[in-house]
């Protein structure tokens, strides 16, 4: 008789086949999905995979893509580690976006360079202190992190709608239209480190490849990631070892509210350069699909922010080559997570097999 | 005999090689074919884009200028995956002009410039000048809805007509400024109710805003919006703009202020011939629209209730409609937000 059984420690070789396993199925499942609507799957993937790696632009539109993903995804891994259930990232980017914004009409005279680090840092700023206020209401009245994260984004989302909606940020010109703000100065747009063509990698790439390093590093190497580790699998214990948890909690979602935070001030001051909720949208959910696909390690979200980074790139490329519409795309982020969920419990068991005895 | 060319005809010869050589080009580049992208805002399905797919497949069957017109179109695209779409578009070489339909300078400013011989166009507010290649049109609604608002007048029982807009924007606002003024010229006394959603496409949201402007006394309501359940709900005289809307629900929509993309389609493939002709692009800083005279707008047709207006009402709003196409009476264009 065949039956599963928890795997004691893990196994490299098992690993890859769940998660090879996890691609292939997801690819798959994507294939009937485009056949069932009509379209050609074998043009589509050939599609999707030219618009993500096949120039030099694509790949650059990737790795610009990935790069909120990734800061997102990290924010994500020190929350998530810690069992704490940080789920605001949308309302985290948004807010980061927002400081950085609000903070951009006061710093025009400063030289490059010191710019840009203050934006960056008024976008952690903006987004570590959505994460900070969720923290302190569960520290001290014990509100569920998972319903004042939710309901914060909403509150900076309309927030943000009122600030452009006829607000002080809106637009203003020969018509305007609602939901942007002008631009930002040209002179603060953030430093393109490669363009090829669309391609276009600013300088926020570097900052998520330093917080990547950071997060490896600080989960791995220090008393506070050892405390973020166990704080997810004993709170109880660590206080007794003497741990301020409260303080613990209010740092983790400090951190994970600040990448997120950067996420939004890169897309702004990098890519749009004019503050718009249509351009910020979505990037928080991917973030936690990425930090889960990438098994809330540091390395993991890597790969994984590189892979739905691709992907979004790619799926512009595809729509317009092969037609696919974009509710498929979503549809198809949507099962590659759910395979590598499945995958993330399958690497966790072992198949045994037990004699029966009549 | 010698065969001797005097300079007469050696002048007239070149004259005559020249024309002929010109003539052959001119008929050689005569574009045949035109070839548009159109980056779509929203689905192909919501009016604003439905009303353009809809104009191309007429003008498609029409063949201005003897042109064999064909067209892609996207899905819902915004900021740096617009740009990325036009960009492609731009790079294949095989379209002649770029239809950003909707706010899309910002992008366009980043290609024009690279692609000085690509036409591009945006289209409604939010939008700027952005090099001589981009075209920008606009939307004016404000003569239909005068028209719908005298017949709002002529309704109302209760002397409240209502309006749930979108957002307070210029080209929003013109539509309601017309649309009372049409309903006092019928009833100086006229009450109003107004409230604008905060979005483009919150149908809910529209639904609840309606439900209080009913109750709050208005029996005409014009929806800027779509959603037209509580009109039927509540039995009450609706309108729609955009788009002929009166299949949606025949029941409660009496008429709609709608939009036809002909003329501006039209303007726009004749510049883009001019160019082709050898003319520098000459795009506009000013945003372009066609009146209702221009066929750029006009009142959809009652349907359903043609038989329930009087006749005398009917009679007066076409009156009037006449004397807007003839140019005897001007609808004020006002774009300031109505409180």
């Amino acid at each position: 008789m065949i039956s599963f059984q928890r795997r004691s420690g893990s196994s490299l070789g098992w690993n890859v086949v769940c998660y090879s396993a996890a691609i292939s199925g997801a690819l798959l499942a994507s294939a009937v999905l485009l056949r069932l609507s009509g379209g050609d799957p074998a043009r589509a993937f050939t599609a999707l995979i030219v618009g993500a790696f096949g120039s030099q632009g694509a790949l650059l539109g990737s790795l610009a893509k990935a790069t909120p993903l990734l800061l997102v995804g990290l924010g994500t891994v020190f929350a998530f580690r810690a069992k704490i259930w940080n789920i605001g990232q949308e309302g985290q980017v948004f807010a980061g976006a927002m400081a950085a914004y609000w903070v951009s009409f006061w710093i025009a005279p400063l030289p490059g360079w010191l710019a840009v680090c203050t934006l960056a840092l008024a976008g952690m700023a903006g987004g570590g202190v959505l994460g900070l206020l969720a923290g302190a209401l569960k520290t001290r009245f014990g509100t569920s992190e998972i319903i004042s994260t939710v309901m914060l984004n909403y509150v900076v989302m309309y927030l943000l709608a009122y600030l452009l909606d006829g607000g002080p940020w809106m637009a203003t010109g020969v018509t305007v239209s609602y939901h942007q703000s002008p631009p930002i100065d040209p002179s603060l747009e953030w430093p393109i480190l490669l363009a090829v063509g669309a391609g276009k990698l600013h300088v926020g790439f570097l900052f998520a490849l330093a917080a990547s390093a950071f997060a490896a590093v600080l989960l791995d190497k220090t008393s506070l990631g050892y405390e973020i580790r166990a704080f997810g699998s004993n709170p109880t214990a660590l206080t007794f070892r003497g741990t301020n948890v409260r303080r613990l909690l209010l740092t983790v979602m400090l951190m994970s509210g600040a990448l997120a935070g950067l996420a939004g001030a890169g897309e702004l001051f990098g890519v749009s350069h004019r503050l718009r909720a249509e351009t910020l949208l979505g990037i928080g959910s991917s973030g936690i699909v990425v930090a889960m696909v990438g098994g809330l390690r540091p390395s993991g979200v890597m790969i994984a922010a590189l892979f739905f980074g691709a992907l979004e790139s790619g799926t512009i490329y595809m729509r317009l080559k092969s037609g696919t519409p974009a509710g498929l795309v979503s549809a198809m982020e949507g099962l590659v997570l759910l395979f590598f969920l499945s995958a993330a419990v399958a690497t966790r068991l072992q198949i045994v097999r037990r004699e029966v005895h009549a | 005999m010698t065969n001797t060319i005097t300079r007469r005809t050696a002048i007239l010869g070149t004259a005559g090689a020249l024309l002929l050589s010109g003539l052959v080009r001119s008929f050689a580049d005569v574009p045949k074919t035109l070839k548009l992208a159109v980056i779509l805002q929203d689905l192909p399905d919501v009016g604003w884009d439905r009303t353009l797919l809809d104009a191309l497949e007429q003008l498609k069957q029409e063949r201005p200028e003897g042109l064999e017109i064909a067209w892609e179109h996207t899905d819902p695209l915004y900021g740096d995956d617009a740009e990325n779409a036009m960009r492609f578009y731009a790079e294949s070489g095989e379209y002649d002009i770029i239809w950003g339909h909707g706010t899309y300078s910002d992008q366009v400013q980043k290609l024009s410039v690279e692609f000085p011989d690509l036409m591009f166009v945006v289209t409604g507010s939010g939008n700027h000048p952005a090099g001589p290649n981009q075209y920008w049109i606009y939307k004016r609604l404000h003569e239909p809805s005068y028209l719908l608002g005298m017949l709002a007048g002529h309704t109302t029982k209760t002397g409240m007509v209502g309006i749930v807009g979108t957002f307070p924007a210029n080209d929003v606002n013109d539509q309601i400024n017309a649309f009372f003024e049409g309903a006092k010229s019928i009833r100086p006394d006229i009450q109003h109710r107004l409230s604008f959603i905060g979005s483009w496409s919150d149908n809910a949201l529209a639904a609840e805003h309606a439900n209080v402007q009913i109750a709050a006394g208005a029996d005409v309501v014009f929806m800027l919006t779509d959603n037209f359940k509580p009109c039927q709900e509540h039995k009450i005289m609706c309108f729609a703009n955009i788009n002929d809307q009166s299949k949606v629900a025949p029941d409660a929509i009496a008429s709609s202020a709608i939009i036809s993309w002909k003329p501006d389609l039209n303007w726009i493939i004749g510049e883009w011939l001019k160019h082709k002709a050898g003319a520098q692009f000459n795009g506009n800083a000013e945003p372009k629209w066609f009146s209702m005279a221009e066929g750029g707008t006009d009142i959809a047709p009652y349907h359903d209730f043609d038989g329930k207006i009087p006749q005398a009402v009917k009679g007066e709003i076409s009156a009037k409609r006449q004397e807007i196409l003839s140019g005897k009476f001007v609808v004020p264009l006002n774009t300031a937000e109505v409180k």
